[in-house]
């Protein structure tokens, strides 16, 4: 798959300190990647630099095939971005915030569509200042989806939300996902919600990424525990061989395929008895499917 | 050239939002200017129709300058609060905004002041427009233009709205009367050894303050009057290219 990220040998300072240390990564197309870091690792200069917000002192970057910095309007005319903790106007109504961004943006007739997505209908006419927490991180949303961007870069999506709110707002992202087919970049340090989005991590540390992949490719480069989707023509069946193996933590049997959690370092195995099993005519075929992002997380960042 | 019609059509609908959200100020300077003029025209008694119009334009040309100082406060504050980041998320380059807030800043006030004047004198006395002389107008225009970039490059460079209000006061008030002051100290005749110090001051103040300098009357210097609109232009590309190369936003 091609690139729609490429960072190589990023460097950013600001003043003495350096917020990107040669940082290099992919984010390949189609795929809903999380960048993970605690506070203060570089995630949100990351993204800024991707918009061509924020100018890098050191290193190449490349979104959607262009330079960030030298061609601003044309990135940021296929990409949608929803900040960390963005001011808006807010005393303008929502729907006019929405048609002035959307007039900026060259799609004028788009604003009831994003607001319908993102659940704002019942408050396009009212001020901004009037909107919760949880709303104007909708309208970030909203701001992000106009003109149906080719990428999406969500900085800490979630950040200061209740449960519900939060909840939300992730089944909104597996939506756009799923409608648009839109690139994702999510910023995060909220691992469990990261993990029932993404397919692809970028991990960064001190301003260092010190790993990045698939969640299958990470899983087996680290060994940590990970889960397979195995299609099975009996799936009780293949259950009960599963179930029966030291390295297998849990396993599901949902309508006709069976999820597998096998234990750290046992891809090998868990991979050799799959096959053996198709073999034997049992499965029709597996796939890691992902991979606990925790465990990653513990390996690689905190590891 | 697609893209450069889009990014045209990004920084039109830019402009047309930024001009919107300062519109409520040249909305009063257009209505309180022309009350000025009726009122000045028709309820005081001044000699002739030249003076009344040097006392309406600098009267009201102190509400111009107001109007100035008020949109680059915004613009400092857009720049200081992040707001900006919101409209830098689209396709607006950093030149285009820059350019949006320095039409809002410099010339849509001028063109408010000259039509909030025009029109009321058009309806009572149109030949008394021509009584103060383009030149007068020009100056006064001239002054507005390089005050409004010397704070609006300040506001550019600094992001911060407190500087833009202290420039204001300094350039607009303090030092004005710190020239003004010094001239009249070096100026007056009959002292020819300190002659070349009244050039000086002159050259400083027409710098700064055309319009205004000729109106205490400081001795003409059209050096100052050029290097004036010198600095203004300066000020104009300093500004458009300081966003294209270092303009970094962050919230």
């Amino acid at each position: 798959m091609p690139a729609v990220i490429a960072a190589r040998g990023l460097v950013k300072r600001y003043g003495r300190v350096e917020a990107l240390r040669n940082a290099t990564f992919e984010v390949p197309e189609g795929v809903v990647a999380g960048l993970l870091g605690p506070n203060g690792s570089g995630k949100t200069t990351t993204i800024k630099i991707l918009l061509g917000l924020l100018r890098r002192d050191g290193g190449e970057v490349e979104v959607l095939g262009l330079d960030p910095w030298a061609h601003e309007a044309e990135v940021r005319r296929r990409v949608g971005a929803l900040h960390e903790n963005p001011a808006y106007p807010l005393g303008e109504r929502v729907r006019s915030l929405l048609s002035h961004l959307a007039r900026v943006k060259g799609c004028r007739g788009d604003v009831d569509r994003v607001l319908r997505l993102t659940g704002l209908s019942e408050y396009a006419e009212a001020r901004v200042r009037a909107l919760s927490r949880g709303y104007l991180q909708r309208l970030g949303l909203a701001i992000a989806l106009l003109c149906e961007p080719e990428l999406l870069l969500l900085d800490e999506p979630t950040a200061h939300l209740d449960p519900g709110a939060r909840l939300e707002i992730l089944r909104l992202i597996r939506t756009l996902r799923e409608e648009l087919g839109a690139t994702v970049l999510i910023s995060s340090h909220i691992i469990p919600e990261l993990q029932e989005v993404c397919d692809y991590a970028i991990f960064i540390q001190s301003g260092v990424v010190v790993d990045h992949g698939s969640m299958e490719e990470l899983a087996r480069r680290h060994g940590v525990s990970a889960s397979y989707r195995v299609e099975a023509r009996r799936p009780r069946l293949v259950a009960s061989r599963l179930v029966a193996e030291e390295f297998v933590e849990a396993v599901e049997v949902l309508d006709d395929y069976v999820v597998v959690r096998v234990k750290g370092g046992a891809h090998a195995q868990a991979e050799a008895l799959l096959s053996r099993l198709a073999a034997e005519g049992l499965v029709e075929g597996y796939e890691l499917r992902t991979a606990s992002l925790a465990e990653l997380y513990a390996r690689v960042v905190a590891g | 050239m697609a893209g450069s019609r889009a990014a045209l059509g990004a920084f039109r609908a830019y402009a047309r939002y930024v001009l919107n959200s300062v519109a409520k100020w040249n909305l009063l300077l257009a209505v309180l200017t022309p009350l000025l003029v009726v009122y000045a025209y028709t309820a005081l008694y001044i000699p002739s129709t030249s003076v009344l119009l040097r006392f309406l334009v600098t009267l009201t040309g102190m509400a111009y300058y107001l109007l100035t100082i008020v949109a680059v406060y915004y613009f400092a504050l857009d720049l200081s609060r992040g707001t900006c980041m919101v409209f830098l998320s689209q396709p607006l380059t950093r030149r285009g905004y820059v350019l949006a807030w320095m039409l809002a800043s410099a010339v849509v006030p001028a063109l408010a002041y000259v039509l909030s004047l025009a029109v009321p004198f058009l309806v009572l006395d149109a030949r008394a427009l021509l009584d103060l002389g383009s030149e007068d107008y020009a100056l006064l225009f001239l002054e507005g233009l390089t005050l409004t970039m010397v704070m609006f490059s300040a506001g550019l460079a600094s992001k911060r709205p407190s500087l833009v209000i202290l420039l204001a006061l300094v350039l607009h008030l303090l030092l004005f009367i710190a020239v003004g002051t010094v001239y009249s100290i070096v100026a007056p005749p009959g002292r020819p050894w300190l002659s070349r110090y009244a050039d000086a001051v002159a050259f400083v103040s027409y710098l700064l303050y055309p319009y205004r300098s000729k109106l205490i009357g400081v001795q003409y210097s059209s050096l100052g009057v050029y290097s004036n609109a010198a600095l203004a232009a300066a000020l104009v590309v300093a500004s458009l290219e300081y966003a294209r190369r270092r303009l970094e936003v962050s919230g």
